[in-house]
């Protein structure tokens, strides 16, 4: 999984980005189908990456993770435990996030209620301030029955509730960035 | 039968009920931006899915929708955004995105004036304001009619009785 090609060089962008962010949803008639949103972040690339990482402070940074705990560390590889608030009730899963120091992160499901999945950052540093990618690639029947009934009426529905998932967890990281950079 | 997708901006927190007849045959719905409120979104998800991105008005919305979007279906590329206007300060930019991404065609909204023409092979579409009037200008949408050889543009007045106001024919083979 990589984000979608987007056959343009990445930092011509970056004024663009400083309105909002870019979607990109993958031409592919399987589904779910892959999203991929760029955004930029004034931080440079070592202030992302901490936020990134930073899964003991999960829960302050993203208020739908209840919980989340470190399983164990293999090299690069890091397993992490979470239980998510799936509106009504909770679910609890564990992911494999792959790091590639200060590049990406590829993240997987490995056990729990979420059945698969796939998502991704990547990470481009420019003068002060990173372009960061998030993809995702799964189905938002995995995370609440709500969700299920709803994208079982309408499939596309996927791409919608990805994209503004994928927006969500952007926006939760550069708010967590920039309390950090004012707690300094 | 081609793919149909219906094309509506400027909303400003007015639905229309009438879209869901004219809409009723369409694959799925692009909303180009100043939608005024979450609500008209789940209103247009009640007609077909539908793609949307934020307008400089939807302040909330930004939270939940891009800015741009850029996704093909059928054999079609879209890139769909709120404003492309050449004297804007982010047109230099945005024309190389658009440029570099070659879509087919180009949703827009903002000027609240529909527009539909061709400039190098790509296929320009502003569906025009389907919300409350702010300028003498007709409340409008549109539907994107693509078949075998053509897309067609046809804009819908949506002011009094719903009306075919204008209807453009783009030559396939230019475009995809």
């Amino acid at each position: 999984m990589s984000p979608i090609d987007s056959g343009f060089d990445i930092k011509s962008i970056l004024p663009l980005l400083n309105k909002g962010e870019l979607g990109f949803i993958e031409d592919s008639k399987q589904r779910p189908k892959q999203v991929s949103l760029f955004t930029v972040i004034e931080a440079t690339l070592d202030e992302v990456w901490d936020v990134l990482t930073d899964y003991e402070h999960y829960t302050e940074i993203f208020p739908s993770v209840l919980e989340c705990k470190i399983a164990k560390r293999e090299g690069d590889t890091v397993f992490v435990d979470y239980k998510l608030d799936a509106v009504l009730y909770s679910i609890k899963y564990r992911l494999k996030h792959d790091h590639y120091p200060k590049k990406r992160i590829d993240i997987s499901v490995v056990s729990g209620d979420l059945k698969s999945g796939e998502y991704r950052y990547d990470i481009h540093p420019f003068e002060n301030k990173t372009i960061l990618i998030y993809s995702i690639k799964a189905s938002a029947t995995n995370t609440s029955f709500l969700l299920r009934r709803i994208v079982k009426k309408q499939p596309t529905m996927d791409e919608a509730i990805n994209i503004s998932t994928a927006i969500i967890t952007l926006n939760n990281i550069k708010e967590a960035i920039k309390r950090r950079q004012k707690e300094r | 039968m081609g793919i149909k997708i219906g094309l509506i901006s400027d909303t400003h927190g007015q639905f229309d009920r009438r879209l869901k007849s004219l809409f009723r045959e369409v694959n799925h719905i692009i909303c180009a931006g100043d939608i005024g409120g979450i609500e008209i979104i789940r209103q247009l998800f009640d007609i077909a899915p539908t793609i949307a991105v934020s307008g400089n008005t939807d302040v909330d919305l930004k939270a939940v929708l891009p800015e741009y979007i850029f996704y093909k279906v059928d054999g079609i590329k879209i890139f769909v955004c709120h404003i492309i206007e050449k004297n804007h300060p982010s047109w230099g930019e945005l024309s190389k995105l658009i440029y570099s991404l070659k879509p087919d065609i180009v949703v827009y909204g903002h000027t609240h004036t529909y527009v539909a023409s061709s400039s190098n092979n790509i296929i320009f579409v502003n569906p025009g304001s389907a919300g409350a009037s702010r300028y003498p200008v007709s409340r409008t949408c549109g539907i994107i009619e693509k078949t075998d050889n053509s897309i067609l543009v046809q804009i819908y007045d949506l002011s009094q009785d719903i009306q075919l106001k204008y209807w453009q024919n783009f030559i396939i083979k230019d475009h995809v």
